[in-house]
């Protein structure tokens, strides 16, 4: 078990030394570099001597051969040193630690919201398939399934938000003054964030609960005189698990890259929206610092996922 | 209730330039009084009573690349800067030049020697001291090239810089420069202690507001800053900034009434605001936009060539798709219609011809086109794409087929500086409200913002004479004549002045717009606004 997990781990490292190699080339081949942005980014402005964008450009290590740069960033990272980020001239894991925070609580909301509901209808048009309940909750999950997230996002800030004013359209509220404040303000882009996750919980709940229901087990659980309630709780339910995981692993790192839009709708000061910035304005470091921590998060869910299934079906092996 | 402000063209021409006249033409020195100088609470004007919560909330439109001294780092930086840091002047409402750091200046004789006299007792918000020592040092840095100051050439032209005592500045130039109190009402030019940002990166200054706590990525927070020269008349007590990139996030939090003040409102945005409720749109004629060429090489290098396209472009539809019909449509020198610099001849010369730009054509050794181009734009503002549609129509219709090219902003800033382009859309650089601004148009490194491989040395003369002579007839015919050269050569051609607009709730009182190349300027009048019940 050990030595999976630590293969496991070790594949992982190959894996984001992969994708910071492969971003940092792609980073590099795009036109334009942070120097010039720094100097000429904004719009209206931009007369600047060239001898200042070379000064900037030399005194931020740019002017350095590409793979002089690739080495000195990968040795950095060997030591756990992510850099500077170029706009901010401050270490990037003091940059995203913030925006991660704000966007790992909604991620971690959208979960709430999504798997209680997600497995709640699953559930419920699982137990009673072909029924009015089933045939109502099964088209929600449709609808909520085949509608992309911003287009919710937007729905939800412009109707609840700015028509109904239940919860801000917008906005953000530092979770130092006040966690109450900062819950409103999160509720809304979760609950935006929340529906594709939800969809596909309940859709998967819904499908394997119709199929382990059909399992000879179940029907002989029933054959002793078990009650329904202890058949579903003992029999079906914990058996149904297994692929809502995996699946519900999997979105998590759909969840993340959602998040870029439905951060912008709502002007939520997310990772999301800090990676989109640090694009624009060529911010290297910053942009490989969140790409390494998105590529971790996932290469993490993935195994914690893996590892859970064998926790709940003893029969899977390494 | 609802309000538009519409900027008429001509209503910014302001007592700024006639002064300036004087200042520059006069034989005797001018002294400039302290009399101009009030930006008006406007206490007694049409809203209620003052507010007891002066905290204006504000959905700003970038989170500002960064604080260069003296750098032109766009809009964003300019208006904080505006908040948070002093020059010796500044702009008063109507754009025109006022006191600041400085109570009054002399010119002498010559022109070549600007004397300004400091208030007593300035400070920077940090508490420490103002001294002339302060400006010097600043002025002296904005000279360096490698600094990369917008301004750089201007302040190079000081020979030396004297200080006689802790209030007295003097300024000993190497030529005349009419333009110089403009210039140093930029902005941008503002006076900056020894460490001009702090370690968090905020910009310190003497301005009439102070930022007291910067999450980056989120917002500013500014409060008054008590050792601001005119603290008593600033009636704001403090400015929440929260960063909006995207403009329909700040339409909606505007109208929502979560901020109350926002900037950089898209002429898409404009029909949506002027039917809001407890909303004022305020709109004026914003920077020049001008279609540029990369001269060096092929058909673009023959002067007729570039003649055809200019008369081949419908700038009233570019005007249409651009700014909805907010700007201007003005081809000719970039120099605003209300200025009297303006000649509408030159501006109307180029008017849509297609026959004629067939002929052209012709004439340059290209009969039916019959070459392709590619257009440089952008797709992360407003207005660049939609122009770049019309023009790639018009020149087909005489035969030159286009091939847009968009990407991010960064994309076409790296090709518009190594003159990776044809076609770009583009704008001469402007900062300043002054013919003399046109240099930046024709005349510097290979940068964006210019045509790539203009010809320099067929302007440079005229435009140092130019910026040395005085306002008044002779200073019209030298820019006059700039302008037949320019009708020949077509570095770029300009289709006229973008729009430019702020949104504010009702309550905001004192905000003044200002117009044309100093539009993003507009906040220094922040310092003398409030909030009403």
């Amino acid at each position: 078990m050990i030595r999976y997990i630590l293969l496991r781990l070790g594949l992982g490292v190959v894996t984001v030394w992969g994708v910071v190699t492969a971003v940092f080339l792609a980073l590099h081949a795009v036109p334009g570099g942070p120097a010039s942005i720094i100097l000429q980014g904004g719009a209206g402005g931009g007369d600047v001597n060239p001898a200042a964008v070379a000064a900037l450009e030399k005194e931020l290590g740019l002017d350095r051969p590409l793979l002089v740069q690739y080495v000195t960033y990968l040795g950095d990272l060997v030591r756990g040193d992510l850099g500077d980020s170029i706009k901010y001239s401050a270490p990037v894991t003091e940059i995203i630690a913030s925006p991660l925070g704000n966007t790992v609580i909604l991620v971690f909301l959208a979960l709430v919201i999504g798997g209680v509901v997600g497995l709640s209808f699953g559930v419920l048009s699982g137990n009673r398939p072909g029924s009015i309940l089933d045939r109502v909750l099964s088209g929600l999950i449709s609808v909520a399934v085949s509608t992309p997230g911003f287009v919710i996002a937007i729905f939800l800030s412009l109707v609840i938000g700015l028509s109904l004013g239940w919860f801000p359209s917008l906005g953000y509220r530092d979770p130092a003054d006040g966690f109450g404040p900062f819950l409103y303000h999160a509720f809304l882009p979760s609950l935006a964030l929340s529906f594709g996750f939800l969809a596909i919980v309940g859709r998967v709940t819904r499908t394997s609960i119709l199929s382990v229901r059909r399992e000879d087990w179940v029907r002989t659980a029933r054959g002793m005189g078990l009650s329904g309630g202890r058949v579903f709780r003992r029999h079906v339910f914990r058996n149904a698990m297994n692929p809502v995981v995996t699946v519900a692993g999997l979105q998590l790192g759909g969840l993340l890259g959602a998040t870029v839009l439905i951060e912008q709708v709502f002007n939520w000061p997310g990772i999301g929206g800090t990676l989109l910035n640090a694009i624009n304005g060529r911010d290297y470091p910053l942009v490989q610092g969140i790409v390494i921590v998105f590529a971790v998060v996932f290469i993490l869910t993935n195994l914690l996922v893996d590892l859970l299934y064998r926790f709940l079906d003893p029969r899977v092996e390494a | 209730m609802e309000t538009l402000n519409t900027r008429s063209p001509r209503a910014g021409r302001g007592r700024g330039a006639r002064m300036l006249a004087l200042a520059g033409a006069a034989t005797m020195a001018v002294t400039l009084g302290l009399a101009g100088c009030a930006s008006g609470s406007n206490s007694g004007g049409s809203g209620g009573g003052t507010a007891a919560d002066q905290t204006l909330t504000i959905g700003f439109s970038a989170e500002p690349p960064g604080f260069k001294t003296g750098v032109d780092q766009g809009s964003a930086n300019r208006q904080l800067i505006t908040l948070v840091r002093r020059g010796l002047l500044s702009y008063g409402p109507d754009g025109d030049v006022v006191p600041a750091l400085a109570s009054d200046y002399e010119v002498s004789e010559d022109g070549l020697t600007y004397t300004f006299t400091l208030r007593d007792g300035l400070a920077f918000s940090t508490g420490d001291e103002l001294t002339s020592e302060d400006v010097k040092r600043t002025f002296e840095y904005l000279a360096v090239p490698e600094n990369g100051a917008a301004d750089q050439t201007s302040f190079a032209n000081i020979a030396s810089i004297d200080t006689p005592d802790e209030t007295t500045v003097v300024l000993n130039l190497g030529e005349p420069q009419t333009a110089l109190p403009k210039i140093i009402a930029n902005p941008l030019n503002a006076i900056v202690p020894e460490e001009s940002v702090d370690a968090d990166g905020v910009p310190i200054g003497a301005g009439p507001f102070m930022v007291t706590e910067y999450k980056k990525g989120v917002s500013y927070t500014l409060e008054a800053d008590p050792a601001y020269y005119d603290a008593d008349e600033v009636e704001l007590d403090e400015i929440e900034m929260t960063f909006m990139a995207d403009a329909q996030t700040r339409v909606k939090a505007l109208v929502s009434g979560q901020v109350q003040f926002i900037d950089y409102v898209p002429a898409a945005d404009y029909a949506t605001l002027e039917s809001a409720s407890g909303v004022t749109l305020d709109t004026a004629h914003g920077l020049y936009g001008a279609l540029q060429f990369n001269l060096t090489e092929g058909p673009l290098a023959v002067p007729e060539v570039r003649q055809a396209i200019a008369y081949a472009l419908d700038l009233e539809a570019i005007n249409e798709v651009g700014t909805l019909g907010y700007g201007t449509s003005n081809g000719g020198l970039p120099i605003p219609e209300d200025s009297e610099y303006y000649d509408e001849e030159q501006a109307t010369h180029f008017a849509q011809d297609v026959d004629k730009a067939k002929e052209l054509l012709a004439e340059g050794g290209y009969p039916d086109g019959g070459f392709s181009l590619t257009l440089l734009t952008n797709s992360q503002y407003f207005g660049h794409s939609e122009r770049a549609q019309v023009i790639k129509s018009d020149l087909e219709e005489i035969g030159i087929s286009v091939e847009i090219e968009t990407g991010d902003y960064a994309n076409q800033i790296a090709k518009g500086n190594s003159g990776s382009y044809d076609l770009m859309i583009g704008g001469p650089p402007a900062a300043i409200n002054d013919p003399s601004a046109l240099t930046g148009a024709f005349i510097g490194g290979p940068t964006f913002v210019r045509s790539f491989g203009i010809d320099q040395d067929l302007y440079a003369g005229l435009l140092d004479e130019g910026a040395k002579t005085a306002d008044g007839p002779e200073r019209e015919a030298i820019y006059r004549e700039l302008g037949e050269i320019y009708l020949e050569d077509v570095p770029f051609v300009t289709w006229g002045q973008g729009a430019a607009a702020y949104a504010y709730s009702d309550k905001l009182e004192g905000f003044e717009m200002l117009s044309g190349p100093i539009v993003y300027s507009s906040m220094y009048s922040l310092a003398g606004a409030r909030l009403t019940d």
